[in-house]
């Protein structure tokens, strides 16, 4: 056994036996942005609970998590002694892989795997010849041009296309301009609109067909109207709405924050052009359990109130957990079940609909999510009126008002709701509405973060790690100067090393 | 109540699924193009593990190039249409309908899968084999029978003879035709013999030259190059 895991081992099990009853604690997070907030963990985010942990119920703990465990006083409360705890091991190497804590928590590792350790490519050999197809390290234009046409055209450029790159004096910077050019043709073009930046929509709507617009399921009810047989088709809401606004909003220049605070819906011409409304949009299919928009303006927050989104999430919940877990990690970047974003509010949770949350175990992440959650108490899910009831006696139709907004729903379902109890608050700041809920996401830096990731990984196909987290924090805080334009940062995204060198 | 405990039911029976898929994994980049399993013999372990002489790149350079570029590639580059590319039982679209997710898409629609796979999956190469051979063979047919001197790729051949010689003005038309259509470059002396290759005396050997068209189409289309980007 190494000196390391005689030495580990005590700590661990002393740990294990002195914290029978321990939990994770969901301030930590908050804790360490504090104490390191220029860190890649806190730039537009929070860390999760792996960072120190692995395993939060029973509390567990890697190799610096034990080290920062260690050096906690426990005379205080945590959220206090934390920060000089996590400076006191920042010398420290705590997973043995040769790097310190300090300098895995700024490039962007994790300190407590030794698994993990800051991307540092090994130079090339000095003694090898330059690569004859590419610039290696190097920003290689026709490598960028061949990378941008296959991810926003849809296809490699042609031969023609490249000629220019193949010129052995060609300008750099002409040819620059020339991958910009092409890609920005392309960001208008029929591939990027119709088919890529839609299918990036995908995991953030996602469709079910069978309950969708187009759903050919049908449902014969056993009674019938003062019309006759009640059938109908099984549609929960049109997700065309939310492609649609998906699209919009990441296209053309238009401001992304529109992703959460359009309050206008996106609607297909016959020509097949689409254009703005704030109408509300009734039902086009009475063979359809529901359909068009239901929600007034007033109440509209971009996607998070499309009737998809809210029927789809919220279905019949009394407290829409899930609707605001799926808002948060969509257009915010973090996924609470996966202990990403825990920003605990004092005194929650308040487990206003009785579900057992208050057992530590949940309430590490319900301090943060039923918080979250109170902004979309009084939106509807798969719920309707009564007016609709007597629509379905009396002519066999059923106009749900799935996704409407009712003042009176939180109460209605849970009995003890009281406004002033039930306080929402996003990002440690109190809102009143889900409406000021989508404003101070939309300005946040997890928004614009989540933003540039969402394309960075879509290009590059990993998260960002090591130096490379740095380069994604140019790109989103470039967003703000250029008016949230998506392909503005796009167009960032192909000149960075990180898209170009190969 | 009723219709609202019936589009329950039905939201269960709606449930997605999510595929098993592989951890991603980072592709090697060569210059030069694979050669089709059954064409050719292996060469020595030792001659294929040895480093290229020259600085290669450390990062995670090298992607893969999924199912819309390399259908529209392929469409391009062969001259063909969507649906001429490749068929399963004559009347599903081979990259679309039945192989897409092998290829890194998704489908959201028809089976509820609302990411791509991270990296390529176990059937991606023989979906891979089964497009190509299909588009290659699809092209080959289509120029054999020209009868209007329109061949677009495999016109330098005499598609309805036998294979050409090795060394023929044909054979270096066609490598040069395939390269620049499908990698968008020009053939380098070490590529162009590993075609010529291809007609060297052997059980396998193409024996007309429409064979050999396919084949080199097949070489070009499955290596690494335009695979991946």
């Amino acid at each position: 056994m190494s000196l390391r895991c005689r030495v580990t081992a005590p700590v661990f099990l002393l740990a294990a036996l002195s914290t029978s009853a321990a939990h994770a604690k969901p301030e930590g997070p908050r804790a360490f942005c504090e104490t390191y907030p220029e860190t890649a963990r806190c730039m537009g985010t929070v860390p999760d609970c792996s960072l120190c942990h692995t395993s939060t119920s029973p509390a567990a703990w890697n190799a610096y998590g034990l080290d920062v465990l260690a050096a906690l006083p426990k005379q205080a409360g945590f959220e206090q002694e934390l920060p000089a705890a996590l400076l006191a091991v920042d010398a420290r190497d705590s997973d043995g892989d040769g790097f310190s804590n300090r300098d895995e928590l700024e490039l962007g590792s994790r300190p407590g795997d030794d698994a993990s350790r800051p991307s540092t490519p090994e130079s090339t050999p000095s003694n090898l010849p330059p690569n004859p197809d590419y610039l290696i390290g190097r920003y290689d234009p026709a490598y960028a041009y061949r990378r941008a046409s296959t991810l926003y055209c849809g296809q490699s450029p042609s031969y023609d296309e490249l000629a220019p790159f193949r010129a052995p004096d060609a300008d750099a910077s002409k040819l620059r301009a020339l991958i910009h050019e092409r890609i920005e043709a392309c960001l208008h073009g029929e591939y990027w609109l119709k088919e890529g930046l839609v299918r990036l929509g995908d995991d953030r709507i996602r469709p079910i067909t069978n309950l969708g617009q187009d759903s050919k399921v049908a449902i014969t009810l056993p009674i019938s109207s003062l019309s006759g047989e009640i059938k109908l088709r099984s549609v929960m809401a049109d997700y065309s709405y939310d492609y649609r606004l998906w699209v919009h909003a990441l296209s053309g220049d238009r401001d992304a924050r529109d992703l959460l605070l359009a309050r206008y819906f996106v609607v297909e011409n016959a020509d097949g052009t689409t254009s703005l409304t704030e109408e509300l949009i009734a039902n086009p299919a009475k063979d359809a359990t529901a359909g068009g928009q239901k929600l007034a303006k007033e109440y509209r927050a971009g996607m998070i109130t499309s009737m998809w989104f809210l029927t789809r999430n919220t279905m019949f919940t009394s407290l829409p957990r899930t609707t605001a877990a799926a808002a948060y990690r969509a257009y915010l970047g973090m996924d609470i079940s996966k202990m990403q974003g825990l920003m605990p509010v004092a005194g929650e949770p308040d487990d206003i609909d009785k579900m057992g949350v208050k057992e530590a175990r949940c309430a590490v992440c319900h301090s943060t999510l039923d918080p979250l959650a109170y902004a979309f108490a009084p939106y509807n899910g798969l719920q309707t009126g009564i007016g609709a009831v007597f629509e379905l006696v009396l002519f066999g139709t059923l106009n749900g008002d799935f996704g409407a907004y009712d003042e009176a729903r939180p109460t209605t379902r849970m009995p003890e709701w009281s406004w002033a109890e039930q306080q929402p608050v996003l990002l440690g700041k109190q809102v009143k509405s889900l409406r000021e809920w989508a404003e101070v996401a939309a300005e946040s830096d997890e928004f614009a973060r989540n933003l540039a990731n969402v394309f960075f990984v879509h290009a590059l196909e990993h998260e960002p790690e090591g130096a490379e987290v740095e380069e994604l924090g140019v790109l989103w805080q470039g967003l703000r100067e250029d008016g949230y334009s998506a392909n503005k940062l796009i167009h960032r995204l192909i000149d960075t090393a990180v898209f170009g060198a190969p | 109540m009723r219709t609202l405990m019936m589009i329950t039911a039905l939201a269960c029976i709606a449930c997605e699924s999510s595929p098993s898929i592989p951890s991603p994994k980072d592709q090697p980049v060569s210059p030069v193009p694979q050669k089709p399993v059954p064409a050719q013999p292996e060469r020595p372990a030792q001659e294929q593990e040895a480093p290229p002489p020259y600085a290669l790149s450390q990062g995670k350079s090298v992607l893969w190039k999924r199912y819309a570029a390399f259908e529209r590639d392929l469409m391009r580059g062969l001259d063909l249409g969507r649906d001429e590319l490749c068929r399963e039982l004559g009347d599903r679209n081979c990259i679309r309908d039945v192989h897409l997710i092998a290829l890194g898409g998704n489908d959201p629609f028809g089976s509820g899968i609302h990411r791509p796979p991270p990296g390529t999956l176990g059937t991606t190469p023989m979906v891979v084999d089964r497009v190509l051979l299909s588009a290659c063979s699809a092209r080959a047919a289509a120029d054999k029978a020209d009868k209007q001197g329109e061949a677009k790729v495999f016109g330098a051949l005499q598609l309805a003879g036998p294979a050409p010689a090795p060394g023929s003005e044909a054979v270096a038309k066609t490598t040069e035709t395939l390269f620049r259509r499908l990698l968008a470059r020009d053939p380098k002396p070490s590529e162009a013999a590993l075609i010529e290759s291809l007609l060297e005396p052997g059980e396998d050997a193409p024996q007309s030259a429409e064979e050999f068209a396919v084949l080199a189409c097949f070489v070009v289309g499955s290596s690494l190059e335009f695979l991946f980007q």
